[in-house]
């Protein structure tokens, strides 16, 4: 007869093991190169991203990010049909799909750029999160000065709410990198966390501030 | 060997992976749509060409870099031509000597390298003493001497051009600047 208490500690067990293998894993400690301002500017728009997607309740909408991937990938395809097609026909009657090739690259490519400099400018991050009642939205910007080690992050934070005023608050962080890695280039994800927490919740309370 | 960059791209999500493909593939649909513009431009398949032999020496060294155009006029004696002769892939560069033309347009070609002792027809296939302007690639328009050596290089040591490209590739999908 078996004891069922002694069983259900046994199945248990290997449950705990693999929950804490994952948590290692994402625990893993972010290292840039701490003299590279590229680096350390991607490394923290990584993190606000993976941040904002796992520990606060937003829902990231990436439609920016998937419209330059498609238009991308299309122009990318026209450009390699056409560079193919005229590899397997002789060039005087090639000359038509290949210049329609071109030029559709071409324009996608422009379309790309006018889109990235319009549309998308700094965001990094676009976040929504519906309930019953509410409807919020969060844009976050980052940009940073060449040369310059302090890094800009504008939160704004929109809410339609069933009580018919929407609510409207913007909130700048303008701080040197050096706040959050140390000398090796290790970053202090407590601290970024705090930052980004603070943030929202300022931003989030309605009123236009500027650090 | 490469353990900290096949790790930095598996911490990347799908989305960041696709981009940097895309990256990779835009730089090399880039330079083909500029090549492919090029060549509609000057009307010729392949608007750029090395120098391999000698033969039109002391105009043209092994090496230099011609630039082609293809314009509607009728080929003339003493241009210098980029043709190539049915049935084979490399082309020559040589002068045009001597010409035929008929009334329907048709031209009948004979070349010869300047530095070579006897024209082209033992160049040419067996049976065939003319050429046409349909052969013709290009009319040289200009030329660069020296910088078409790398290309030699790269095609002399096959093994130089692919590390090149592999190089290359691997290179951007890492870089995300």
């Amino acid at each position: 007869m078996s004891d069922p208490k002694t069983e259900h500690e046994e199945e248990e067990q290997p449950l705990v093991e693999e929950i804490e293998e994952e948590e290692e894993d994402k625990e893993e400690p972010i290292k840039v190169n701490n003299s590279n301002l590229v680096e350390l500017k991607n490394a923290c728009d990584d993190y606000i991203q993976k941040y904002f997607n796992t520990k606060t309740e937003f829902i990231q909408n990436h439609k920016h990010t998937d419209f330059k991937l498609i238009l991308g990938y299309l122009s990318c395809a026209f450009a390699l049909y056409g560079g193919y097609y005229g590899q397997v026909t002789p060039f005087n009657e090639s000359k038509e799909i290949t210049f329609i090739c071109v030029v559709v690259y071409f324009v996608l490519n422009v379309i790309l750029v006018i889109h990235t400099f319009l549309f998308e400018k700094d965001i990094i991050f676009l976040g929504e999160k519906s309930t019953s009642d509410t409807k919020e939205r969060l844009t976050i910007h980052t940009n940073t000065k060449k040369y310059s080690d302090i890094y800009n992050v504008t939160f704004e934070f929109h809410e339609n709410n069933s009580s018919g005023k929407p609510i409207d608050g913007k909130f700048k962080i303008s701080k040197s990198f050096g706040n959050w890695f140390d000398v090796n280039g290790l970053m202090n994800t407590e601290l970024f966390d705090k930052e980004l927490a603070n943030g929202l919740e300022i931003a989030r309370s309605g009123k236009l501030h500027l650090q | 060997m490469f353990e900290d960059e096949i790790r930095f791209l598996r911490k990347m999500s799908k989305r960041q992976l696709a981009q940097q493909v895309l990256n990779f593939l835009m730089i090399v649909s880039s330079a083909l749509m500029v090549w492919k513009g090029l060549a509609l431009y000057t009307n010729s398949e392949s608007p750029i060409v090395v120098v391999l032999s000698g033969s039109m020496e002391p105009a043209f060294y092994r090496g230099d870099l011609l630039f082609l155009g293809m314009p509607d006029e009728p080929v003339r004696v003493g241009d210098i031509c980029v043709f190539k002769i049915s049935g084979r892939d490399v082309p020559i560069v040589h002068r045009v000597i001597k010409l035929h033309d008929e009334k329907t347009g048709k031209q009948y070609i004979l070349t010869k390298g300047d530095n070579n002792q006897v024209d082209d027809r033992g160049l040419y296939n067996p049976g065939q003493h003319w050429i046409h302007k349909e052969d013709i690639i290009g009319k040289v328009k200009g030329f660069l001497p020296y910088v078409g050596m790398i290309t030699i290089i790269m095609n002399d040591y096959p093994q130089l051009k692919y590390a090149l490209i592999g190089f290359l590739g691997l290179y951007m999908l890492i870089n995300r600047e």
